[in-house]
């Protein structure tokens, strides 16, 4: 069994209420740049951090969901049926973040303490680094990012739409054959992005395992916006019957080990640098507790670990839209707040305690998180409508689609939430 | 099995129907859902899906059993690395504290996985019934096709609803390749 190609496209209801939801989405986002942009001209200092950190936030998305799609061709399974659609669309607004990547080359000094020469003349550990920090390198390498990922970008996105459209299964065939390698420069090139305008924050400290932590952070991001997109809509065709309770049991177990992956990873690296104890190495660290970043830091482990963890480790909860709805929503909320955590606070002076805190940085971090996502959500919206949004003729959703026919009386996975 | 059962069916744990198909089994025990048993079971060569909705009572603790099983692997595994570390062998290592909690955490992590894991493997085995040496199943004829490609439906005589004559009519009736008694 698969859709027709009419069912397969949002119904009706669903059109209007994206169409409400995009103009919505325009209006944040454009309200949400108008702020950001005054922050940048007035406070360069206070909002180009922030500025990076929202543009870090939704280029993850992107970049996320790319991975998810080559990670779907690799795995298989019945999972994607309701998301494949979604991760391609937002996929495609990497296009979108190489946009938004101009402001941080413009406010290069402000963003980032190795491109500022004051820095350079007092800091000899960040004066060691110029080889690889240098402007000019730095923007190749950004040039170079975005040129693979929007070719991967497309690859996902116009060879699953060219399947729709015929019956010959190449196009498909062709999609297998790239997602091994093409993970594999995915996941090195976002590691090494990471590095260039996440670590780099700091640029007198280094982590090898930043890259896969910002990885997987990111991955968990998409997945729970993946969720609360879904379930929000999940009560319109084709969202409807494709989402059933089994792929919102997926969906839950995929929140569930991503958010104890993150953990993991974010632990790893904590715990080796509290071990070693090397003044150059827990500046990083020291830098993210003094003052408010403390009980931010505190926030993140019980809240961002320990409040989903524990209730997505229920089954019941996992199978439950008004379950999974409130703590994909949460999930998201944190890791906002941890994208904060791990950017603006780089390169601060410790010791400043209380008095330092960069209360207007986190306010412009809110308003450039709105004005770029306000902006990303639209297109995303615009760029989903345009095809069905399940596939029309890939195997492994044909296959799955009639699995859930066959089970259709069952209350296991069949059936629609 | 209450007093008036024994009497008129002194030596029969149940009636064994056997099938073809496995979606047959599942109609079979949707069939008995609704016609009022609740003691009966069924037997498969592979996990039949949807058969676990169909079957009565099924209760599954292993979740919760693991959940426990965690909780006392990770503050077994904390704790004796804190009676070590602080009481038991005081060791002054890298000028750290004695209590050095973030050092504790990957064991801790271990030791959670290996009180799940054993908990998993031991409460299904419980819940299961295992080990157990005798089931009057076996006494069915046939019984053995049950690993190999039949499928069974067994309604036991401790049913309130089960009478020999109506049992065996209503299991006639949903198409099987055979009915048969099995004996204690």
């Amino acid at each position: 069994m698969s859709y027709a190609p009419d069912d397969a496209r949002a119904s009706a209801d669903l059109t209007a209420r994206l169409d409400a939801l995009r103009a919505t989405a325009l209006k944040v986002g454009g309200a949400g740049l108008v702020a950001t942009l005054a922050g940048l001209a007035i406070a360069p200092r206070a909002a180009f951090p922030a500025y990076l950190a929202a543009f870090l936030f939704w280029a993850g998305v992107s970049l996320a969901s790319i991975g998810l799609c080559l990670l779907f061709q690799l795995v298989g399974g019945s999972w994607m049926v309701p998301l494949r659609r979604m991760f391609e669309a937002a996929g495609w607004q990497i296009m979108l973040m190489a946009a938004f990547f101009i402001p941080i080359l413009i406010g290069l000094q402000s963003a980032f303490p190795w491109a500022d020469a004051d820095v350079l003349k007092a800091d000899h550990l960040v004066a060691a680094k110029t080889k690889y920090l240098a402007r000019d390198f730095f923007t190749f390498r950004a040039v170079a990012y975005f040129a693979i990922w929007s070719g991967v970008a497309y690859m996902v996105n116009a060879w699953s739409r060219e399947q729709d459209g015929t019956a010959d299964l190449a196009p498909t065939r062709r999609l297998g054959a790239v997602a091994g390698p093409a993970t594999v420069v995915m996941f090195l090139t976002a590691s090494f992005g990471a590095f260039d305008w996440g670590m780099s924050r700091d640029p007198d400290w280094y982590s090898t395992i930043y890259g896969a932590m910002f990885v997987i952070g990111t991955l968990l991001t998409t997945l729970g916006l993946a969720a609360v997109f879904a379930v929000r809509h999940s009560s319109l065709e084709p969202i409807k019957s494709a989402l059933t309770v089994g792929r919102l049991n997926d969906l839950g177990n995929l929140l569930l080990t991503f958010t104890m992956l993150w953990a993991y990873f974010s632990f790893s690296q904590f715990l080796i640098t509290w071990l070693g104890n090397l003044p150059e190495d827990v500046i990083w660290y020291l830098r993210r507790i003094q003052g408010p970043w403390g009980a931010v830091a505190l926030a993140l482990i019980f809240f961002g670990f320990f409040a989903p963890f524990l209730s997505l480790l229920q089954r019941k909860h996992k199978r439950d839209t008004a379950w999974v709805l409130p703590i994909a929503t949460w999930i998201v909320v944190m890791r906002t707040i941890e994208v904060g955590w791990l950017i603006i606070p780089g390169y601060s002076k410790v010791g400043s305690e209380w008095g330092g805190f960069p209360w207007g940085s986190v306010l412009l971090y809110y308003a450039a998180l709105l004005g770029i996502g306000g902006i990303w959500t639209a297109l995303f919206l615009k760029r989903l409508t345009s095809a069905p949004l399940v596939p029309l003729r890939d195997p492994a959703v044909i296959a799955a689609l009639e699995h859930d026919r066959i089970h259709a009386h069952e209350p296991s996975g069949g059936t629609a939430i | 099995m209450t007093a008036a059962h024994a009497e008129e069916n002194p030596a029969i744990y149940g009636l064994m129907a056997e099938f073809d198909d496995p979606d047959r089994l599942v109609e079979a025990a949707h069939a008995a859902r609704e016609g009022g048993y609740t003691a009966f079971d069924a037997y498969a060569p592979f996990p039949v899906e949807g058969l676990d909705e169909a079957l009565p009572g099924l209760r599954n603790y292993v979740a919760p059993t693991v959940f426990a099983g965690g909780l006392a692997g990770g503050l077994g595994g904390f704790l004796l690395q804190c009676w070590s570390t602080i009481y038991y062998y005081p060791h002054n290592i890298a000028g750290k504290p004695l209590y050095s909690w973030p050092a504790f955490i990957p064991i801790t992590f271990e030791t959670t996985v290996l009180g799940g894991a054993l908990a998993a493997v031991f409460g299904m085995l419980a819940y299961n019934g295992f080990p157990r040496l005798y089931h009057p199943v076996f006494n069915a004829p046939g019984f053995d096709l049950a690993s190999d490609d039949r499928f069974f439906l067994c309604v036991e005589s401790e049913d309130p609803n089960f009478d020999p004559a109506a049992t065996l009519a209503f299991l006639e009736g949903l198409g099987p390749r055979s009915v048969s008694v099995v004996p204690y």
